[in-house]
């Protein structure tokens, strides 16, 4: 008898075992996200009890396989800044839908042969694109379009003109010149740089330049290699836009990123003063 | 009755009889009364411990204790990981907090990694007793980003930041959460106020 059982029980035994890693590393997750939310409503005064729905929320979508760190950012932004918690839950809930739309989106273009992975900035797809619909109430439809304003299969680079068309949109821009600045877009460019077309254009109006005039500059520079970051810092230093400048310089505005280099504050850049 | 016959003495008769017991047939009906038998034969009594071990004895869960294999050993590796990751605790902390407790306002270092940027916040506020940054890097937290004063009200604070997009508001006396009014890039927070846009890029597209 204890032969016959050795086996069963060694299988049982191994199964929970296996398992065990996979749901520590969820239910850490979790478990850290709810501390985050404890820590900022601590710092607040607010009361545990109110905190429930919340918690119950970031458990839901752990459930569901729905990543929490960005729901948990903007939860824990609330409760930071002193927001009522009842709109915190409100914006919750908001944010839990824009998750499930994300998600829905994502499997179906990949279902249309759209491919690739988002890792980068520590963000998932989902999230990417959740963030993207919390900004401008985007379309399914919107995504159609930019893929074939676009011309690609790739998802991380429709992710990232989403973000950007989430922000055009945001800004008012007129359409015909969000689909003239997508079109103009060469495969070279990389994704990280197509987010920068909407700053590109709230750097041309910060000048007082209309948008169509940026747009048709900005296509003009990257279809000859030039990268949206670059046109963005030469329109704040006037070395670029409607004189069509080089590529100089540092952003005005602040905070002022530099690249460090090595032993030292070496490469900080000088920024505007307030 | 019937003649016994001695098969010892004449060994060729066994083997007659032999042959004359392959031609017969069985009787009629002889295989559905064997079979009525082994069914009125009561079936024996085991445990639920037997029957849940019996389970396990058929070939379909021979497969399941061969991925079982297969699991337990991906299981070994992945504790075996962990284990030694706890082993070795890292000497730098990570993460956007530690960054910002790790520099000083007026000193930076490079990450071990060579790749972070180094930020510079400044903000005038004359009138203000403490000034903060607050952001997706810590997690809005004023206590863990304290801009120091410098001449003519002018606040500042460096903070060695990763690759990333951040959002950020500056903070006034530990309450008040009030926009970077230069910023150029702006988003809704979603209650109502507006968040500056911070994005680093990564150091080789830079």
């Amino acid at each position: 008898m204890l032969v016959r059982l050795t086996r069963p029980v060694a299988l049982c035994l191994a199964l929970v075992w296996a398992a065990a890693p996979a749901a520590h590393e969820t239910g850490s997750a979790a478990a850290a996200n709810w501390q985050r939310i404890f820590a900022a409503a601590q710092r607040r005064s607010v009361a545990e009890a109110q905190l429930l729905p919340l918690l119950k929320r970031v458990d839901r979508l752990t459930t569901q396989g729905l990543p929490t760190d960005w729901f948990t950012d903007q939860v824990v932004e609330g409760l930071a800044k002193g927001v009522a918690v009842p709109l915190v839950l409100d914006r919750a809930a908001v944010l839990e839908d824009r998750l499930v739309t994300s998600r829905s989106w994502i499997e179906d273009l990949k279902g249309r042969g759209v491919d690739g992975t988002r890792a980068a900035e520590g963000r998932t797809a989902v999230e990417d694109l959740a963030e993207s619909l919390v900004t401008a109430p985007l379309q399914r439809s919107d995504l159609d379009l930019l893929q074939s304003w676009m011309n690609t299969r790739s998802l991380p680079r429709l992710l990232a003109a989403a973000d950007a068309l989430s922000h055009l949109r945001q800004m008012n821009v007129a359409e015909g010149t969000v689909e003239r600045l997508f079109r103009s877009l060469p495969d070279t460019l990389s994704d990280a740089e197509v987010r920068y077309l909407n700053m590109a254009l709230a750097a041309g109006r910060r000048r007082g330049l209309s948008d169509d005039q940026v747009a048709a500059d900005l296509a003009s520079q990257v279809r000859k290699g030039g990268r949206p970051s670059e046109f963005t810092r030469g329109l704040l230093t006037g070395s670029a836009g409607a004189s069509g400048g080089a590529f100089q310089g540092a952003p005005g505005g602040r905070p002022v990123p530099g690249t460090p280099g090595p032993g030292g504050p070496g490469g900080q850049k000088g920024g505007g003063r307030r | 009755m019937k003649e016994r016959v001695d098969f010892t003495s004449d060994p060729s008769l066994l083997e007659e009889a032999l042959r004359e017991m392959a031609r017969d047939a069985p009787p009629a009906g002889l295989e559905a009364r064997i079979l009525e038998g082994i069914a009125a034969i009561p079936a024996p009594r085991r445990s639920i411990w037997s029957r849940f071990a019996m389970a396990f004895q058929t070939p379909a869960a021979t497969w399941a204790y061969r991925l079982a294999a297969l699991i337990l050993l991906g299981a070994i590796l992945v504790n075996l990981r962990d284990l030694v990751a706890l082993r070795t605790p890292p000497d730098v902390p990570e993460g956007p907090e530690s960054l910002a407790s790790l520099v000083p306002p007026t000193a930076a270092t490079c990450p071990s990694d060579g790749c972070g940027f180094l930020v510079t916040f400044q903000f005038r506020a004359d009138e203000a007793a403490s000034v903060s940054v607050a952001g997706t890097f810590n997690d809005w937290d004023p206590a863990r980003a304290p801009m120091v004063r410098g001449e003519n009200g002018e606040w500042r604070l460096q903070l060695i930041l990763p690759p990333g997009k951040y959002e950020y508001q500056y903070v006034i006396d530990g309450r008040r959460f009030v926009p970077d009014p230069e910023a150029l890039e702006r988003q809704s927070d979603g209650y109502g106020g507006e968040n500056a846009v911070l994005r680093l890029k990564r150091c080789s597209s830079v």
